[in-house]
């Protein structure tokens, strides 16, 4: 949780799983339920349950308000990428809009799709809503785009010496010149007797016309042209769906429509995420519109029909659960998952440890040992098995059962068979895991310093830690003496992380709306050198320079996290380490032994998601370039009432 | 030859903001290609700056940009998180023809060479965009010094 949340959990919530004993806190968590059936089990009648039977992330009955990137829950079963889905309270007119973010796993797709009612069309509805743009007679005749046409060409021949001030214009720039001066012509004559906006929107253009023309005459480039923007309300068109005419029970209603993006606004001061209902719908490809009744509606982009090559990074199985503006919502968010078929509990301790086992398998490359593949291999049959055994005993309740009944009672006991056998399948991979690591069995692992299946939260995620960092400290802290992991960035760049307390990965911004689309999925994939992390680099302590920059200068309070990895130089189109075998010879690495000794300029080490910049894993300095600087951002930190990162006074933190 | 300089260095500029090239209405300009183990792994328009580190002149800091543009206000818009500044760690550079060749440390081959078809277009929304931006914001960029 953030330096400064205030979040109130719900009276189900429990202490996190490092927590020694059961306090009255832990109550029995609900198994998977659909939406309507009982309420939780009153506080003072809990049923006995095993310690791992016990949630690991407590549910927020509202999420911080006004944090963009919200608050983590794992959500048990495998239905969601990670486990994880998250919660975020917008600020609205209407009280706080809470919104679950999720990615859903494509083998619970189909499920998923069983859960909707398509219906065929959607109904038009009009609300007014604020707006910022060009005004139609503008990008009607495109006068923006010819000025900077024009700009453009004649900065780029002031560029290279073939325009200057006294020789003569090249023909292709005249001609540019000449369209955007028709097309100011053009504009003005179509307005005719012009409203005050639009005389304002023609004076504009005028000037930076001129602009252009003194940069001709003078050979000095071009400042900049900038479209002419208004602000107003206008009547915007939502599209609902309409009631199909054979509606089926309970099933959502859904229609499929152009992929859409909640559109936020961040405060740049505060990084205080306010919505208004609105949707961008600059976004490529398909999604389902899902009425889930109550006020609560779902969005959903299925894998199926989203190409990865002409659809949105990131945006197949993406999914969004809205709640009614209001406070409270969080639990209940989280039901209605049920009404999707999805599981809708929260997750168990021991599913938690299997999740971190698994972590560390990939974090310390463990998967090639014959040990752990076995034990994985074994732990899939024992689910099998235990599967088997739970249909011979309720064989005989199937009988007379409709196909929807039939479809949750084989549900049921897959989701049955996954918890009992978890127990043995996390003994099973913890003692394989020991042995590969030199462990004499997984209880001498467990009951070293280092093994903490507890996630640590990261802002809106969650994060495993590294049993062998942690077994390891006082070694990598040597080996990191005079190090540091640093992420430069401009000023401006800096306040707005600091507003927001995040340094956010690409993929987490466009999926909360605080960032633009990263182009296709696949294109993204190849080129971006990874979407869906932040990039730091290792420095030597005592290179660094007063510019900008986060510094972390205890390197090992990072990578005692289990998603990382890194390389010692720029490797293009390698991106996913998961693929690192298709590249001989790319140099990816997730021992934190040899990315301490990074020594190529062009480093870089990758954290998935991100960095929580106010909480434990926050900079051990933030560089600004001048006292200028340092006096913001110790302003905007004092005024989200920030005074310590990490257990430092920012005073210490916010230096030159 | 390790470092990009002399004639390598200046090829190299020419090639990034269209020196020499034929202009058309498009502005020419230059994209990067990165071949690893002998197939294409990489091609991507090149943003008309580039700068040498300071401590490790074989490392040139680059702008790949590695996606289209989308759409603000009817503009063309890029987040430059997303086309980050990339490097290449030179071992060695030559000219090639209408190319520099370029062999990476990191095991890789680099051609730098005229931007064509789709790479040409994206230049060309990056150039838009740029003009849209103040002279500070402009030099933030051409400094490739921020992640």
């Amino acid at each position: 949780m953030g330096t400064n949340a205030k979040t109130t959990h719900t009276p189900y919530a429990i202490a996190p799983a490092s927590s020694s004993e059961q306090d009255e806190a832990d109550e029995p968590i609900q198994t998977d339920v659909d939406v309507g059936e009982p309420p939780l089990p009153v506080a003072d009648e809990p049923l006995p349950l095993e310690p791992g039977q016990l949630p690991v992330t407590p549910i927020p009955l509202t999420p911080d308000v006004g944090h963009a990137y919200g608050e983590p829950v794992l959500v048990g079963g495998t239905d969601l990428l990670a486990s994880t889905a998250t919660l975020v309270s917008y600020v609205s007119e209407h009280g706080p809009r809470t919104v679950l973010h999720a990615r859903v796993d494509e083998d619970a797709e189909a499920k998923l799709l069983e859960a909707l009612n398509i219906s065929p069309e959607m109904v038009a509805t009009q609300v007014e809503q604020q707006v910022t743009g060009r005004l139609p007679i503008d990008e009607q005749h495109s006068v923006a785009e010819k000025i900077i046409t024009a700009a453009k060409s004649v900065n780029h021949h002031i560029a290279n010496g073939t325009l200057t001030a006294e020789g003569a214009m090249p023909g292709t720039t005249a001609a540019k010149i000449d369209a955007a001066e028709t097309a100011i012509e053009g504009l003005a004559a179509d307005l005719g007797d012009a409203s005050p906006v639009e005389q304002a929107m023609l004076e504009h253009y005028v000037a930076q016309f001129h602009a252009v023309q003194h940069a001709v005459s003078s050979g000095a480039p071009v400042e900049h042209v900038t479209p002419f923007l208004h602000e107003g309300t206008a009547l915007v068109t939502v599209m609902v769906p309409a009631l199909p005419s054979e509606a089926f029970g309970g099933a959502a209603v859904a229609v499929l429509r152009d992929a859409t993006r909640i559109k936020p606004t961040l405060d740049s001061n505060t990084g205080q995420a306010s919505w208004d209902g609105g949707r961008s719908t600059d976004v490529l490809g398909k999604e389902y519109a899902i009425d889930l009744g109550d006020g609560y509606q779902a969005v959903y982009r299925p894998y199926g029909i989203n190409d990865p090559a002409k659809t949105e990074y990131s945006l197949r199985g993406r999914l969004e659960v809205i709640a009614p503006a209001g406070e409270g919502h969080g639990p209940e968010i989280v039901r209605r998952l049920g009404q999707l078929n999805l599981a809708n509990r929260p997750m168990t301790r021991d599913e938690g440890e299997y999740s971190y086992l698994a972590a560390n398998v990939t974090a310390q490359s463990l998967g090639g040992h014959a040990e752990v593949a076995a034990a994985q291999v074994t732990g899939d049959h024992l689910e099998d098995m235990v599967r088997q055994e739970i249909f011979h005993e309720r064989a005989h309740q199937a009988v007379g059962m409709s196909d929807l009944q039939l479809a949750k009672f084989a549900k049921d006991i897959q989701l049955e068979a996954h918890t009992r056998a978890l127990p043995a399948k996390v003994q099973v991979l913890r003692d394989a895991v020991a042995k590969a690591t030199g462990f004499h069995d997984g209880a001498a692992l467990a009951a070293s310093h280092g093994y903490d299946p507890a996630p640590r939260r990261s802002a809106g995620w969650l994060a495993w830690t590294r049993f062998d960092v942690g077994n390891a400290t006082e070694k990598l802290n040597a080996a990191t003496t005079g190090r540091s992991l640093v992420h430069s960035t401009s000023f401006a760049g800096l306040k707005a992380m600091l507003a927001t307390g995040v340094l956010a990965s690409t993929e987490r911004r466009a999926t909360m709306g605080t960032g633009s689309g990263v182009g296709k999925s696949e294109q993204a994939d190849k080129l971006t050198g990874g979407a869906s992390s932040v990039f730091l680099r290792v420095r030597q302590t005592s290179s660094l320079e007063n510019s900008p920059m986060l510094v972390w200068d205890q390197p090992q309070r990072l990578l005692a996290r289990a998603d990382y990895y890194g390389a010692n130089a720029d490797t293009f189109g390698v991106i996913n380490p998961a693929k690192a075998g298709e590249y001989a010879k790319a140099p990816l690495t997730r021992n934190p032994f040899k990315i301490a000794k990074f020594s190529s300029a062009s480093n870089e080490v990758m954290f998935a998601d991100g960095i929580d910049l106010l909480s434990a894993e926050g900079p051990s300095r933030i560089l600004c370039k001048n006292t200028a600087q340092r006096d913001q951002i110790k302003a905007l930190l004092h005024a989200k009432g920030v005074t310590s990162i990490a257990g430092k006074p920012i005073e210490e933190v916010v230096t030159l | 030859m390790k470092h990009l300089s002399g004639e390598l260095w200046t090829r190299f500029s020419d090639l990034l903001v269209g020196r020499g090239q034929e202009v058309s209405d498009d502005l020419p300009g230059a994209e990067l290609v990165v071949f690893g183990e002998g197939r294409e792994v990489f091609r991507a328009a090149l943003a008309r700056h580039a700068r040498r580190d300071l401590d490790d002149p074989a490392v040139v800091w680059i702008r790949p940009l590695v996606t289209s543009a989308t759409i603000q206000s009817g503009l063309p818009a890029f987040d430059i998180a997303v086309v980050r500044r990339r490097a290449l760690h030179v071992a060695r550079a030559e000219i090639d023809d209408r190319f520099l060749a370029l062999d990476l440390v990191s095991g890789q081959q680099a051609r730098i060479e005229p931007a064509r078809a789709e790479r040409l277009g994206v230049l060309q929304d990056f150039d838009t965009w740029l003009t849209t931006l103040s002279g500070d914001q402009r030099a933030e960029m051409a400094a490739l010094d921020h992640d």
